[in-house]
């Protein structure tokens, strides 16, 4: 009978109105169930969860919740100030998009086999991403680093945003006439997204490597941001 | 006297423990394992790349720096630091060829990383483990490990990254000229390395070693780095 009123519990039947059933959809936490909720919700408290709950809020929260994350991880790759955020809540949200969007701009193409440019094509721009960033993460562990696996997958696919808007700018550029100046500007931007890129993931990452082999860690994470530039920079149609 | 036979009896659990902390053995599947073959610092894989790129006469390579603690992360890093070296300036030197006649519309050739990769590989990390198997096939008191042949072969293309750089220059006489100083100096890094541990036979070994680099030196400029006359018309 009153299965549409998720408000109430036990009172409903203390109701002096017997008979009129109140139907209202009240978007507040219950009480009751809320009162059971904040069991688990304070464990996780304790790990630098925030105190909101899942469960009984609209979709579009949690939706907006998670790209504000993303998004201000976007801005401290860019501002560089401060570290944790990024390698305390890693997430790869963020590098699949960044990922993703490389991947389909830098395609080559199918009707460009013959004329166009001889780009990679869109699995192997994915492929280069993550089992780069893999292979450079298992570098540093075998070289005795004390971060963990995916967050040193996340800190460098959130680094390759400096690539990424360098990509877009060139992209933006190759819409004009090309001359030797405008390519010098789409080399330079190159150049500097790659020392971007490269500066950022060291911030991030340098301080978790044993004495003595920050540079064997580093080297394969220059080589790899170099690979990324040449790409945008070779990419031409 | 007492004292002692008395503690010895009963430190037997303790003692032992110690032996055990320093040498702690990981399954294969943990990183842990893993990690001795990366036990090395960047002093280390410096001096060992300077030797490799300028060999002292005299000197075996593989004595003096890898015997003590042969390493995967040099040969490893420094193959797909030549993969890339030789794809893009591959890339390069076929732009300056293509932008010589303008109506030739330009295109980059990404698939020069795969094949880059695969003939490297090959030769860096097959090579070795078909050499050694072969010599201890046919000299059973070869001393070397293949971890050791290995780390050899990796070091000693070292030397072909900056090489690889500088092939892009289009003249023909530099072109080869940098063929025969990179083949022969990671040629004599690689052979009297081993020469010693060959036994009293060893140049039928050596001519092989030979054969085979000269024809990788050789096989990486032309195909990466040189453009037929057919193809420029």
């Amino acid at each position: 009978m009153d299965f549409l009123n998720t408000n109430t519990g036990q009172n409903n039947f203390n109701n002096p109105n017997g008979g009129h059933t109140a139907v209202y959809i009240d978007d507040r936490p219950m009480n009751n169930v809320e009162g059971r909720m904040t069991v688990s919700g304070s464990l996780m408290q304790n790990i630098g969860e925030p105190g909101f709950n899942t469960l009984d809020e609209p979709i579009k929260t949690t939706i907006m919740r998670d790209l504000k994350a993303v998004g201000m991880k976007f801005k401290h790759v860019l501002y560089l100030k401060e570290k944790n955020t990024l390698l305390k809540e890693w997430d790869l949200w963020g590098p699949l998009m960044l990922c993703t969007f490389m991947a389909m701009v830098l395609q080559a193409s199918p009707d460009s086999i013959q004329i166009g440019d001889g780009g990679p094509e869109f699995a192997e721009v994915f492929v280069i991403i993550w089992i780069g960033s893999v292979i450079i993460t298992l570098n540093s562990k075998l070289l005795g680093g004390t971060i963990s696996f995916f967050q040193s997958v996340c800190v460098l696919g959130y680094c390759l945003l400096p690539i990424v808007i360098a990509l877009i700018v060139c992209r933006f550029i190759l819409i004009f006439e090309q001359t030797n100046f405008l390519f010098f500007i789409r080399f330079a931007i190159s150049i500097g997204s790659f020392l971007w890129s490269t500066y950022a993931s060291v911030v991030f990452l340098g301080d978790s490597q044993p004495q003595g082999k920050k540079a064997l860690a580093v080297y394969p994470i220059f080589l790899f941001y170099f690979i990324m530039s040449w790409l945008v920079l070779s990419h031409t149609v | 006297m007492d004292f002692r036979t008395l503690e010895n009896e009963n430190l037997p659990p303790l003692s032992s423990t110690p032996t055990e902390v320093p040498l702690p053995k990981y399954p294969i599947w943990t990183v842990e394992y893993f990690q001795k073959y990366f036990d090395v610092t960047s002093e280390d894989v410096l001096e060992r790349i300077k030797g490799a790129l300028i060999p002292t006469y005299g000197v075996n390579y593989l004595q003096r720096y890898i015997r003590a603690k042969p390493d995967v992360y040099g040969p490893f890093w420094i193959c797909l630091t030549l993969v890339f070296s030789i794809a893009i300036s591959g890339n390069v030197a076929n732009y300056i060829q293509v932008a010589a006649d303008h109506d030739y519309h330009w295109k980059y050739n990404f698939h020069a990383v795969s094949s880059a990769a695969t003939a490297i590989f090959l030769y860096a990390w097959l090579l070795p483990l078909m050499l050694w198997a072969f010599v201890k096939y046919k000299e059973p008191q070869f001393n070397l490990s293949y971890l050791e042949l290995l780390c050899l072969y990796g070091y000693s293309l070292s030397i072909f990254v900056p090489i690889s750089i500088l092939w892009v220059i289009q003249i023909n006489w530099l072109q080869w000229l940098l063929v025969a100083a990179g083949t022969l100096v990671s040629g004599y890094v690689i052979v009297f390395s081993i020469m010693p541990s060959l036994g009293q036979k060893p140049f039928a070994f050596i001519f092989l070693i030979t054969i085979l680099h000269l024809f990788m030196g050789t096989g990486f400029m032309l195909y990466f780095f040189h453009v037929p006359p057919i193809q420029k018309s």
